[in-house]
């Protein structure tokens, strides 16, 4: 079914009763077709041409058993498997009883009616007044259409629980039709006093991957969450991460992200002594952009966060951060820091950076910093002098670049490794590296 | 000019429908801004046509506009109606005029009275009826000094002038770079300045001649309501030189809530600029009632290769200031800078910053900018810095500090970076912090008051900035950031 | 000189001193000794005007006038100094130009004139050198990078520079090397004569061995234990501040 049609039928009215947690602001955000643009702020560094532009189709139903199950997936423990967007249980491989529930939205709302109050898809929950003084909820349109559209998982730790193991949450594709937008939605609460660590790999996909994920770390627990996007090669990724934190609780954020995505993360440190670490690198090839848009803010008390962003493009490629840090009134000890480093590979590639900071408490620490650089002549000359070629020792450079902030969740982490590979083994190619 | 000839312009540029009125001691152009106003104040100026030509495109682009001024910045402010602004000489009449200086905001007279200008001046900036003249006795020194400096000056070929006097003189300079830094159409305050321009200064240094001295409009008394509208251009030939001053630390009461300044800055080849600007207009009360809106235009070009632009500003008054003092850095290994202490107490609000545009190669940029919000005021620093494809080896060093004093101010900071070449080292860093209980109490326990204390940490904080601004400047403003200060304790 | 009436001071409720009585007479070198947390630095503090502790009861006379309802600064002016366990950083402020600063406010409370500047150079620059302190020392910013030493060799500067009637040293001598300890200490063998006095609060007795004071006390719980002359140090190191507590 096309998105036009499905939006024709919802105007139609009762098209929608299996979806009653759906603010209705957010349906009509949908109507509106309001797909931000290069006017608004945010989107300023990302393209949303390719998505005006098209005929959308959309996937209501899940994958038939036999597309699914003719594939081969990896028997890697512990993983949640999503394809096209669904959530597969079949093929997912979690064990029964290790302190981890997944229920469909629909009936984790039904079970707790409160908590649709705690969702983002209403557009007024999600806009906040912007620093530079425009107001608009553009931003919400992807977030509205993904909540739509989509089913939505729940995965629920329960409380007081320490799970040792990593949870794996994978995206595979099957479908190759690059007219097709699907819709993933996954929201995790981490109950009190539990402890756990997910890693989402994202593999290669051809279509418009438009994902939503929400996330409540409740009192005193502590969630590591690692999000791998591999090289999209013709699709489009947009991506929103919410997230919302309360006393004592802690959140560790990792971010891979490549060209052809957007990513939007909003982080909420709404109690006392709430904390964040956010590490993320953003690789762009070719002639693509990757924008990330994150955006700390903090409420409680003494609470903490600290980003480390590093951006490298290749070629005439694009890289954008867009970091703001909100310390709202009554916020004090709060403890902030922001920091981004770029490298451009290319005489044409560009990387643009934005470290915003809107302090309303007095009694705070922020500092922000980013970096534009080149890697250090004297350096590259001293491993040429010792015998190592140009073009690895450039490589080598930048891989400890990277390494400066960690990735991986535990010692032997393969997906990122392989994932930061490729990206070397695709600038290898270039040959015009560092002219 | 007589009144009868003022009314016969009225009566030629107009066809009278809005009846221009004629005071005895002045003349001036109704409220309203129209085509027969920008005619008017053009012929009352004696311009030539290409001028009013000038003018009038201004007007005609500045119309399309539909009145949307820009709201991207983080200020609020009421609309300002600008069909109920005189746009040439509206003195208040002396009915309207404060009689004495009893009937003055004491707490402006105690700003003048901490500052030590004396008592007729006080009078004269307050605006009190019949000031003028006596006013006018009072900064005799300084108008004669002026003088002085002026022949000085032109011996060396030195052109320091009013604007008007420029346009006469010196048409073929005026001409050329007229909107060459600032086009016309740049932005709604600067396309309306375009239109409808006062007066104010113009200097040309000619080649490989270091200005002897630092000049300044910096005389305590302006002509009267000539502040409005500015209109400043200052051009450095080839190898030269030249250090200029702006404004004034006393806070000057003024009817007009508008100002929309334009300053277009040109360095050519080798030349080196420094602009140096005390900004002190009236903050409006405690409550945020009056005070001045202070929307300037300022930008440098370093057109030739190797020149060099600085900007140093302490920005203390004004009860909206939107800013952005800013270099394009054109001509290889050309140099900008930006130095800016910024101070919001009470209502004031601050969004200012700077651009530098990189587009030569082996450009450079330094930016130090100290915002300081007391009380209830607001401070945003705007910053952009853009590398050029083409602005290889560019290097730009960002660092901005803010410090709050009080519980209900707010400290943003919005660095704008786009880097588009390889080759460029760029780097950005910012602080938050406050004044500590404990640096107080050191400070205290050494037997300095809470007030000196505070007042001492906040010239430790912009003293990077202070330090580039002349000698006696630098003493002003430290006057001024104390007295600014007041009241932000305790 | 200082005599502490059956003072009581609480910070949210929490008694810190209880009902203490101390007298420091003029030309006497006093040390106060106790475990960390027993309210020595609280005492300090109290003398020395910080806000934020409440005083249930009692007082404390300086030349015989209760000082609690003066501000710090204007104690300072009366003579009080206290050397910080923690100087505190002023980026942007030449350290001789917060001296002078000091010097002419508390000038300025007396009624006495602004410091000839000239003057007021030569006898820091003096000083530097009778402390063995780098001139540049006067030149850059107030505490902000200097070691741990440093800063406290500055608090010993800016004390002989303001000539106080009383010096509280508050924890001078933690985290120095014995370099350090030796300028310090010489420091305070320049200031003390038979006008003024020094109250030296310390956990260790290092300092105690140079300087010699007149009477020890031992604290604890907010209050005085054991009281002394120097042998009392000599028991403390021998048998620790189990045997007083």
């Amino acid at each position: 079914m096309y998105l036009k049609e499905y939006i024709e039928k919802l105007k139609t009215g009762n098209f929608l009763d299996e979806k009653k947690w759906l603010d209705q602001n957010a349906i009509l955000e949908i109507l509106s077709e309001n797909i931000p643009d290069s006017k608004t702020e945010e989107w300023k560094n990302f393209r949303t041409n390719p998505i005006k532009g098209n005929s959308w189709k959309i996937l209501l139903e899940k994958p038939a058993k036999d597309v699914y199950l003719k594939k081969n997936y990896s028997k890697l423990p512990d993983t949640l498997f999503f394809i096209d967007g669904h959530y597969i249980q079949e093929v997912s491989s979690l064990k029964k009883n290790n302190g981890i529930n997944i229920f469909s939205l629909s009936d984790y709302i039904c079970k707790n009616p409160e908590f649709k109050n705690n969702l983002f898809n209403n557009p007024s929950n999600y806009a906040e007044n912007r620093l530079s003084g425009i107001q608009d909820k553009k931003p919400t349109y992807f977030i509205s259409l993904n909540s739509l559209l989509s089913s939505g998982i729940v995965i629920e730790v329960e409380k007081n629980k320490n799970i040792k193991e990593k949870i794996n949450i994978i995206h595979n594709f099957t479908n190759m039709d690059s007219q097709v937008v699907i819709n993933p939605y996954i929201i995790i609460i981490c109950k009190e006093g539990s402890q756990v660590s997910f890693q989402e790999i994202s593999h290669n996909f051809d279509l418009w991957n438009n994902t939503l994920k929400e996330v409540f770390i409740r009192k005193d627990s502590k969630l590591t969450f690692a999000s791998l996007q591999e090289r999209i090669s013709t699709g489009i990724k947009t991506s929103a991460f919410n997230c919302h934190i309360d006393e004592n609780a802690e959140l560790n954020l990792k971010i891979l992200n490549r060209e052809r995505s957007k990513e939007d993360i909003r982080v909420f440190l709404n109690k006392e002594n709430s904390k964040t670490n956010i590490s993320g690198i953003v690789l762009s090839n070719n002639k693509d952009e990757s924008d990330v848009f994150c955006k700390v803010t903090h409420k409680g008390k003494d609470s903490k966060s600290d980003q480390k962003w590093r951006l490298i493009s290749a070629k005439t490629s694009k890289t954008a951060i867009n970091g703001k840090i909100c310390v709202n009134k009554n916020a004090k000890g709060s403890d902030a820091s922001f920091y981004s480093k770029s490298l451009l590979l290319n005489r044409k590639a560009t990387s643009f950076s934005k470290p915003e900071l809107e302090i309303l408490e007095d009694d705070v620490k922020c500092r922000h910093g980013a970096s534009f650089g080149e890697i250090d002549n004297n350096i590259l000359f001293f491993m040429q002098s010792r015998g190592i070629k140009k073009k690895d020792a450039i490589i080598l450079l930048i891989r400890a670049f990277i390494n400066e902030i960690g990735l991986d969740i535990d010692d032997n982490n393969e997906f990122s490794k392989n994932m930061i590979d490729d990206f070397f083994k695709q600038i290898k190619e270039n040959n015009n590296l560092y002219e | 000019m007589t009144t009868k000839e003022t009314a016969k312009i009225v009566e030629e540029v107009a066809d009278y429908k809005y009846g221009f009125t004629t005071d005895i001691e002045q003349e001036f152009a109704p409220k309203g801004l129209n085509v027969d106003v920008v005619k008017f104040i053009s012929k009352k100026k004696n311009e030539p046509q290409w001028l009013l030509d000038w003018r009038l495109n201004a007007f005609d682009m500045w119309k399309k506009r539909g009145h949307e001024m820009p709201n991207w910045a983080n200020l609020k402010y009421d609309n300002i109606d600008f069909q109920n602004i005189h746009y040439f000489a509206a003195p208040k009449s002396d009915e309207e005029k404060p009689k004495s200086l009893d009937d003055i905001d004491p707490e402006l007279l105690r700003a003048y009275n901490k500052l030590g200008i004396p008592l007729k001046e006080q009078e004269f900036l307050a605006g009190i009826k019949n000031s003028h003249k006596v006013a006018v006795d009072a900064v005799f020194d300084s108008v004669s000094v002026a003088t002085t400096f002026k022949d000085e000056l032109s011996k060396q070929g030195i052109i320091f002038c009013s604007f008007s006097e420029a346009v006469e003189n010196h048409p073929e300079l005026v001409k050329k770079y007229l909107g060459s830094v600032v086009p016309t159409n740049d932005n709604f305050f600067s396309n309306l300045n375009s239109a409808v321009f006062s007066d104010g200064s113009f200097v040309y240094i000619p080649p490989n001649v270091k200005c002897p001295m630092e000049l300044s409009t910096y005389f305590r008394i302006n002509a009267a309501n000539t502040g409005q509208f500015e209109r400043t251009l200052i051009i450095a030939d080839k190898g030269s030189y030249v250090s200029y001053l702006e404004g004034c630390t006393a806070p000057m009461r003024d009817e007009n809530q508008l100002h929309a300044a334009v300053v277009e800055l040109v360095a050519l080849e080798d030349a080196e600029i420094k602009y140096s600007t005390v900004q002190n207009w009236y903050p409006g009360d405690k409550n945020g009632n009056g005070g001045i809106y202070n929307f300037v235009t300022k930008r440098g070009t370093c057109l030739g290769d190797n020149s060099k632009i600085s900007w140093t500003q302490v920005e203390t008054g004004s009860a909206v200031t939107w800013k952005y003092p800013s270099v394009i850095l054109k001509g290889n290994n050309s140099k900008g800078e930006f130095y800016s202490v910024a101070l919001s107490n009470n209502m004031q609000q601050a969004d200012t910053g700077t651009k530098m545009i990189h587009l030569g190669k082996n450009t450079s940029s330094r930016i130090v900018s100290k915002g300081i919000s007391a009380s209830k005021g607001q401070q945003t620093y705007r910053g952009l810095v853009s590398v050029f494809p083409n602005a290889i080896n560019a290097k730009n060093f960002t660092q901005c500090d803010s410090l709050l004093i009080g519980n209900d101010c707010g400290a943003h900071t919005v660095p704008y970076i786009n880097v588009r070449n390889e080759l460029s080292d760029v780097a950005h860093e910012a602080t938050t912090s406050k004044i500590s209980e404990e640096q107080l109490y050191y400070c205290r326990q050494r037997g300095i008051s809470e007030e000196d204390a505070t007042a001492l940490i906040v010239n430790g904080f912009c003293r990077e900035v202070l330090k580039n601004l002349p000698m006696e400047f630098a003493v002003e403003a430290k006057k001024l950031l104390e007295l600014s200060l007041e009241g932000a304790v305790g | 000189m200082l005599e502490i009436k059956n003072l009581s001071v609480s910070v949210q409720n929490k008694t810190i001193i209880n009902n203490l009585n101390l007298k420091i007479e003029k030309g006497k070198k006093v040390a106060i000794m106790g475990p960390n947390g027993s309210g020595k630095s609280t005492l300090s503090n109290v003398i020395a005007g910080k806000q934020g502790y409440e005083i249930n009861e009692g007082q404390i006379l300086f030349d015989d006038v209760n000082i609690f309802d003066l501000d710090p600064e204007e104690r300072a002016a009366k003579g009080i100094f206290l050397a910080f366990q923690y100087p505190v950083e002023i980026p942007g402020i030449a350290n001789a130009s917060f001296l002078r600063t000091a010097l002419n406010s508390v000038r300025k409370y007396n009624g006495e004139k602004d410091l000839n500047t000239r003057e007021f150079l030569d006898e820091c620059k003096d000083l530097s050198k009778k402390l063995k302190l780098d001139t540049s020392f006067l030149s850059r910013d107030l505490n902000t990078g200097f070691s741990g030493g440093e800063k406290k060799k500055n608090e010993i500067f800016h004390m002989l520079m303001m000539k106080p009637k009383l010096c509280i040293l508050d924890e001078i001598d933690s985290g120095l090397d014995i370099d350090a300890l030796k300028v310090i200490s010489n420091g305070l063998f320049q200031y003390s004569n038979e006008n003024n006095s020094l109250l030296i609060i310390t956990h260790y007795q290092r300092l105690l061995d140079y300087i010699k004071p007149d009477e020890v006390h031992i604290f604890n719980e907010g209050n005085i234990v054991k009281s002394g002359d120097y042998s009392l140090v000599e028991t403390l190191e021998e048998k620790g501040y189990q045997e007083f507590i």
